[in-house]
C-alpha cells in the first residue's frame, strides 16, 4: 500500500491532463484541411466536369438552366472536383460544413 | 452437473469496436464452442465498385474501413497500376510508405487503447489515445483529414510533403515516441495486471496458425514469420524491413508484437522521410484496365488481398477483397474453446477485429 | 495470371489436396460472374512465403453445385459460406454450414451479387466540345491541337485533312470562330488554333490518294472559289470527272481576288490549287459560262454553281459614278491580279467589314500616306476581325467612327467627300444599334480616291434561270444544295450570301455528297482512315493545376517592312512555340 503514496502525491499536485476547451487551447485546422466546397459563379463556364468526376454524385450541372446543384450531405469532401475544375472555379474551405436541420442541396446560379 | 448455455457476445458490446456476433456455448464458466456470425455492416462495396469508374473506385475502397483506409486505397491503386503498366515515381512510393506507416501507427495506438479499456485499465486507455491524437494531427497536417485521407490515386499520390513540413513531422514523431516511452512501454512490459490477463490466454500454436491461414500479428505472435512488406512493394525494399515475430502464441505475445511494431513504424516513417528523393508525385495514366491481377499489402491487421479484373472499359469487371480479419476469424474457433468467459473480450480483441473491413 | 491452372469440377479436390501436400496455405477464393457461368479462383500461397501465388481456376454452370474444400482447409468454410450467400451457389460437403445465414439474417431482404440484366459496360465516349461545334467544317480540333503539342505534326495534318481539304488556306485566312468559343477565352487566352493549323501545314506533308476507279460521270463546276474547289476535291476522289470553269485568268475565286497577298500568299494558294489539279480535276480559266443547257449538251451530268458574291453594293450617294470612286471588290481584284492602280495619297474607305480593312491595308501598301476608314457605327459593332482591325491601326490606318458619306463632289480632279456624323439609336434587324444622322453635322474631307466597301452580293446571270431569293442569293436546299433546276446545285457565297472561306467549304462538302447521290453513288465522302494513337484521358491533377499559361504571340514583320510590298505579315510559329501552345489545350473532349 505504501508504494502508492508517491503516485498519489504526484497526481494531487500536477496539472490536469485535459484541455480547457472551448475557453483555451482551441486549435485551428491545419492549412490544407479539406472542408466545405465553394463554387465561384463568375469563373464557372458550366462544362460539367465536376459532376462527371464526383465519386458520390453530389454535384449536378445543368447547362440549360445555368445552375449547379451541390449537396453538402452527399459530398465526401475528397477535393476531386477542386482539382478537376480547369477555370479554377471551385475552392475548398478550411472549415467543415456546418450542421443543419434539414438535408437539402444548394443551388448556385451562373450568370451569362 | 454441467449446464450448457448459449450466450451472445456482441453484436453490441462495450468492448467491441465493431459489431460481430459470437455465439458462445458455455459450460458453467468455460467456453466449449463458438459460432461467429457476421453481416451487420455489409454495404455491398464489391458491387458498388462495378458501377463506378475505375478512378472513382479509389474513394470507394478507402471507405471500407476507417483505420486501414490508406492501405486499402494503396492496394487498389497498385493493382490497377499493375494492370495498366504504370510506373509510379519514386517520391510517390516513399510517400505511400510514409502514410501507410502513419496509418499503422494510428491503428496500433487505437488498438492498444482498446485493449487497455477492455481490461478495465481506463487511465492507460486515455493516455494512449492522447498519443493517438499526435498521429491524427500528423495525418491532418500532411493529408487533409484525420481519418480518411484520400491521398493515393492511380498513378501516384495527390499531395506532397515539403521540407518544412517534413521537419515538423519529424519533431512530432519524436514527441510521440517520448510519450509512448513514458506511458505505454512501462505499462505493457511491467504491469502485473496486464500480464495476468493476457499471458497464457488464447493459445495458438504455430501449426494451427499455418493451417487456419492466420495473417498479420495474429500469426506473427505464434512464430510464423510472414509479412507482405517483405515482398518490397511501394518503397519497402529501399527503406529496409524485417518482420517482428514472437513465439509464445498467446494474447500477450500478440500485444508485444503490435507494441514493437509501433516503435518500428515510427522509425520507418523517419527513415522514409529522410530517404525520399526529389521528383514528381503523380504521373499520367492513360487507357483502361484490362486483364486480371492480384495485389496484396500489409494492413495493420494482416495481409489484405485484392483480386481485380478489368475488361477494357472504364468500369472494372470484378473487384474481390479479402481483408485480414476475415482470415483471422477462424482462429477464434480454435482459441476460444477452453478459456473462461471473462477472457473472451481480451482474446477477441487480440486478433484486432475490424469487422467493417470483413464484410465490406 | 501466372502460376495458374484451370481444372474441371471433378478434379478440384485432388488439385487442392496436392496443394496441401506442398504445404501451401489458402489465401482466399474469388467468385466472378461470367454471364452464363460462374468462375471461382482459389488463391494459394506457397510455403516459402511471401512469394508468388498459385491459383486454381474452376468454372461451373449457373445451376451447378460446387464441391467444398473446407474438409481440407478449414478456413475455407467461411469463404464458401460467403460465396453461397452472395452468389446463391450450392456448395456441398461444407464442414461448417451456416445454411445461408452467414451474411444474412431472417430479416434481411433477398438480394444477390450477380450482374443485373442488362449490364453493359460503358464504352468510352468523346464529349462534344465548344470549339468543334463552332467550326463550320467540323474539324476535330482538340485532337489535332494536342498532336502538335506532342510533336506529331504529320498525324496532326492527317486529322485536319479528315474534315477539310485546305489547311494551308484556312490556316491563314480563317476568321476562327473556334477560338472565340474556346473555354480558355474567358480568361482571354484562347488556344491559337488557326496558327497551329498553319504550322501543321507548313511543317508536314500529307499524301492525297486519287480515285482508283473512275465512274465515268462528269460534273461541271462554275467558279473556282473555296466552295467549288472543295466540291471538286471530293468529287474527284470519288471517281467522277470534274471540270471547273473560271471566268477570271487565274483560279481561286475570292481567295485570290479578295484576300490580299499579305494575308494569303499566292504560293500557298497555288500549292493548294495544284493539289486539287493533281487529283485529276481540269480547271479552265478565262472561260465564262453563258448557258447551263450548253453544259448539259456537252456531256456533263451535274452542274455546281459556285460563283460567289463579287458584286459590290452601291452606297446610294450622289456622285458615286466618278472614276476615282471604286468598288472595293473590283479594286482588290485589280490589285491582286497585278493591274496598276493609281490611288494618290489620301484615300477614304467606306465600310467596316473585313473587305474594308483589306482595302485600307492594301491602299497603304500601294503608297497612300493617309488612309481613313469611315464607319457608321462604333468599334464594338464593327463586323471585321478584332485582330485585323488592330493590325490595320498599327500600320497607320485611321478610323473615323460614327460617320457616313452623304455626297461626293469633284471639281477639277479633286474629290471632296462630305460625311455626316451619326449617333446610335435603337437596335435594328441585325441586332445592332441603328445609326441615326445628327442634323447639321456634315463635314467635308478632301481625298484622292474613295473605296466603297459596304457589302457584296452574289451576281448569278439571269440566263441560268435559277430561282433567286432575298439578297440576290440562289435559292437552294440547306442540306442537298439543290436549286430549282434539276441536276443543278449551288454552293458557297452564291447560296449563303457573303460569308467566309470555311463556311463555303462546308457548303462545298454538302454539295459534293448531294451530287454524288444524284449521280448514283452512296454519298459518302472519301476520307482515308488514319491510324493515330489517341489519348483516352486527360492530364493528371497536378498538370491541370499548372500555372495559367499565356497564348502564344505570332511573330510578324515590322511595320516598315510590311508596307514596302505584299510580303506575308505573319511569319509563322517555331517548333517550340507550337508545341508549347498545343500542350495548353485542355482537351475538353475527353471524359476524365
Amino acid at each position: 500500500m505504501a508504494w502508492m503514496f508517491p503516485t498519489i502525491v504526484k497526481n494531487l499536485f500536477s496539472r490536469p491532463a485535459t484541455r480547457r476547451y472551448p475557453f483555451k487551447d482551441i486549435r485551428e485546422p491545419f492549412p490544407g484541411y479539406r472542408g466545405k466546397i465553394y463554387f465561384d459563379p463568375d469563373k464557372c463556364d458550366l462544362c460539367g466536369d465536376c459532376g462527371r468526376v464526383c465519386p458520390s454524385q453530389a454535384i449536378e450541372v445543368s447547362l440549360e438552366n445555368r445552375q449547379i446543384k451541390y449537396d453538402p450531405f452527399k459530398c465526401i469532401y475528397c477535393g476531386t472536383c477542386m482539382q478537376t475544375c480547369l477555370p479554377r472555379a471551385i475552392s475548398q474551405d478550411k472549415y467543415y460544413t456546418k450542421p443543419a436541420a434539414v438535408k437539402e442541396a444548394e443551388t448556385i446560379s451562373v450568370p451569362v | 452437473m454441467t449446464v450448457r448455455t448459449v450466450i451472445p457476445f456482441g453484436p453490441q458490446h462495450p468492448v467491441l469496436p465493431e459489431p460481430v456476433h459470437l455465439k458462445l456455448e458455455l459450460e458453467d464458466e468455460k467456453v466449449v464452442g463458438v459460432t461467429p456470425i457476421i453481416g451487420y455492416v455489409h454495404r455491398g462495396i464489391e458491387k458498388a465498385a462495378e458501377l463506378n469508374s475505375f478512378r472513382q473506385n479509389v474513394f470507394l475502397c478507402e471507405r471500407i474501413c476507417g483505420i486501414c483506409s490508406i492501405i486499402h486505397a494503396l492496394t487498389y491503386c497498385q493493382g490497377v497500376e499493375a494492370l495498366m503498366g504504370v510506373e509510379v515515381p519514386p517520391r510517390a512510393r516513399f510517400l505511400r510508405v510514409f502514410w501507410s506507416e502513419l496509418s499503422r501507427t494510428h491503428s496500433h495506438l487505437l488498438w492498444l487503447g482498446l485493449l487497455a479499456d477492455c481490461m478495465g485499465f481506463e487511465s492507460l486507455f486515455m493516455q494512449i489515445w492522447r498519443a493517438r491524437e499526435i498521429a491524427m494531427d500528423l495525418l491532418e497536417m500532411t493529408a487533409g483529414h484525420r481519418v480518411i485521407t484520400s491521398t493515393c490515386l492511380v498513378g501516384g499520390v495527390r499531395r506532397d510533403i515539403d521540407k518544412e513540413m517534413a521537419k515538423e513531422v519529424d519533431r512530432r514523431l519524436v514527441a510521440l515516441k517520448e510519450m509512448l516511452d513514458n506511458t505505454a512501454a512501462p505499462a505493457l512490459l511491467h504491469d502485473p495486471t496486464i500480464k495476468r490477463r493476457a499471458v497464457g490466454k488464447g493459445m495458438l500454436s504455430k501449426e494451427q496458425a499455418e493451417l487456419l491461414g492466420a495473417v498479420g500479428p495474429t500469426a506473427r505472435g505464434s512464430g510464423v514469420a510472414i509479412d507482405i512488406r517483405q515482398t518490397g512493394y511501394a518503397a519497402y525494399k529501399e527503406v529496409g524491413f524485417e518482420p517482428v515475430v514472437e513465439t509464445a502464441g498467446d494474447s500477450y505475445a500478440r500485444t508485444l508484437v503490435r507494441a514493437r511494431e509501433l516503435y518500428y513504424c515510427i522509425e520507418l516513417m523517419r527513415r522514409a522521410l529522410a530517404m525520399m528523393p526529389d521528383g514528381e508525385v503523380l504521373v499520367r495514366v492513360d487507357g483502361y484496365p484490362e486483364g486480371e491481377t492480384v495485389s496484396r499489402c500489409e494492413q495493420p491487421r494482416g495481409e489484405v488481398f485484392y483480386y481485380i479484373k478489368g475488361n477494357g472499359t472504364n468500369n472494372l469487371e470484378r473487384l474481390r477483397i479479402r481483408t485480414p480479419t476475415f482470415a483471422n476469424i477462424p482462429t477464434l474457433l480454435v482459441m476460444l474453446p477452453g478459456c473462461e468467459m471473462a477472457d473472451v473480450p481480451v482474446i477477441t480483441l487480440s486478433i484486432d477485429p475490424c469487422i467493417s473491413c470483413t464484410e465490406r | 495470371m501466372e502460376n495458374e491452372v484451370l481444372v474441371e469440377k471433378a478434379e478440384l479436390i485432388p488439385a487442392v489436396k496436392k496443394m496441401l501436400a506442398e504445404k501451401a496455405r489458402l489465401g482466399t477464393a474469388s467468385c466472378v460472374d461470367l454471364g452464363d457461368k460462374f468462375e471461382i479462383i482459389y488463391h494459394f500461397e506457397p510455403q516459402e512465403s511471401p512469394g508468388p501465388l498459385k491459383h486454381i481456376r474452376v468454372r461451373i454452370a449457373k445451376e451447378d453445385t460446387l464441391p467444398s474444400i473446407s474438409n481440407i482447409y478449414l478456413c475455407a468454410a467461411l469463404i464458401e459460406n460467403e460465396i453461397q450467400d452472395i452468389f446463391n451457389i450450392q456448395i456441398e460437403g461444407m464442414a461448417l454450414n451456416f445454411q445461408r445465414r452467414f451474411l444474412r439474417s431472417k430479416e434481411s431482404p433477398e438480394a444477390e451479387l450477380v450482374k443485373p440484366t442488362p449490364y453493359v459496360p460503358k464504352a468510352p465516349t468523346r464529349l462534344p466540345v465548344r470549339c468543334g461545334e463552332a467550326c463550320p467544317a467540323g474539324i476535330d480540333i482538340p485532337r489535332y491541337v494536342r498532336l502538335i503539342g506532342e510533336g506529331k505534326f504529320a498525324e496532326s495534318l492527317a486529322v485536319i485533312k479528315q474534315a477539310m481539304p485546305f489547311p494551308g488556306i484556312l490556316g491563314r485566312a480563317c476568321f476562327a470562330p473556334c477560338e472565340d468559343n474556346c473555354r480558355q477565352a474567358k480568361q482571354q487566352e484562347p488556344i491559337a488554333i488557326r496558327m497551329l493549323k498553319r504550322f501543321a501545314y507548313d511543317h508536314a506533308t500529307y499524301e492525297e490518294k486519287a480515285a482508283t476507279k473512275k465512274t465515268g460521270k462528269r460534273v461541271a463546276i462554275i467558279g473556282s472559289g473555296p466552295a467549288g474547289l472543295t466540291a471538286a476535291y471530293y468529287l474527284a476522289k470519288m471517281g467522277h470527272g470534274v471540270t471547273i470553269f473560271e471566268a477570271l485568268p487565274h483560279a481561286g475565286g475570292m481567295m485570290r481576288a479578295g484576300i490580299p497577298a499579305y494575308r494569303l500568299p499566292r504560293k500557298v494558294l497555288d500549292e493548294e490549287i495544284n493539289m486539287v489539279k493533281n487529283l485529276g480535276v481540269e480547271i479552265k480559266t478565262n472561260t465564262k459560262v453563258e448557258f447551263l443547257d450548253k453544259l448539259f449538251e456537252d456531256g456533263y451530268q451535274a452542274i455546281l454553281v459556285a460563283t460567289g458574291a463579287h458584286q459590290g453594293i452601291k452606297m446610294g450617294v450622289e456622285g458615286e459614278d466618278h472614276p476615282k470612286v471604286m468598288e472595293c471588290i473590283d479594286f482588290l481584284r485589280d490589285v491582286n491580279f497585278g493591274k496598276k492602280v493609281k490611288l494618290g495619297n489620301r484615300v477614304a474607305v467606306i465600310g467596316g467589314g473585313n473587305a474594308a480593312i483589306d482595302a485600307a491595308r492594301t491602299a497603304l501598301r500601294l503608297g497612300a500616306k493617309d488612309v481613313t476608314i469611315f464607319y457608321r457605327r462604333t468599334r464594338a459593332e464593327m463586323p471585321a476581325n478584332a485582330s485585323e482591325v488592330e493590325e490595320a491601326i498599327r500600320e497607320g490606318v485611321k478610323i473615323e467612327f460614327l460617320a457616313a458619306p452623304t455626297k461626293i463632289f469633284s471639281k477639277n480632279g479633286a474629290i471632296t467627300l462630305e460625311n455626316i456624323r451619326m449617333k446610335l439609336g435603337a437596335p435594328d434587324a441585325s441586332g445592332r444599334p441603328r445609326p441615326e444622322p445628327i442634323e447639321g453635322s456634315e463635314f467635308k474631307v478632301g481625298v484622292d480616291a474613295v473605296i466603297a466597301a459596304i457589302g457584296q452580293r452574289p451576281d448569278v446571270p439571269k440566263q441560268f434561270k435559277l430561282e433567286i431569293g432575298r439578297g440576290n442569293v440562289v435559292v437552294a436546299d440547306a442540306e442537298t444544295m439543290a436549286t430549282s433546276q434539276k441536276a443543278v446545285f449551288s454552293a458557297g457565297d452564291a447560296v449563303i450570301g457573303p460569308a467566309s472561306v470555311v463556311e463555303a467549304v462546308r457548303t462545298g462538302k454538302k454539295a459534293a455528297i448531294s451530287i454524288d447521290k444524284h449521280l448514283g453513288g452512296k454519298g459518302v465522302l472519301p476520307i482515308e482512315k488514319i491510324k493515330v494513337k489517341d489519348l483516352t484521358s486527360r492530364d493528371t491533377f497536378i498538370q491541370r493545376w499548372a500555372r495559367e499559361s499565356k497564348r502564344v504571340e505570332m511573330p510578324s514583320l515590322p511595320i516598315e517592312d510590311r508596307l514596302r510590298g505584299f510580303d506575308e505579315v505573319e511569319l509563322g510559329l517555331s517548333e517550340e512555340m507550337a508545341m508549347a501552345e498545343g500542350k495548353r489545350c485542355w482537351r475538353c473532349d475527353l471524359e476524365e
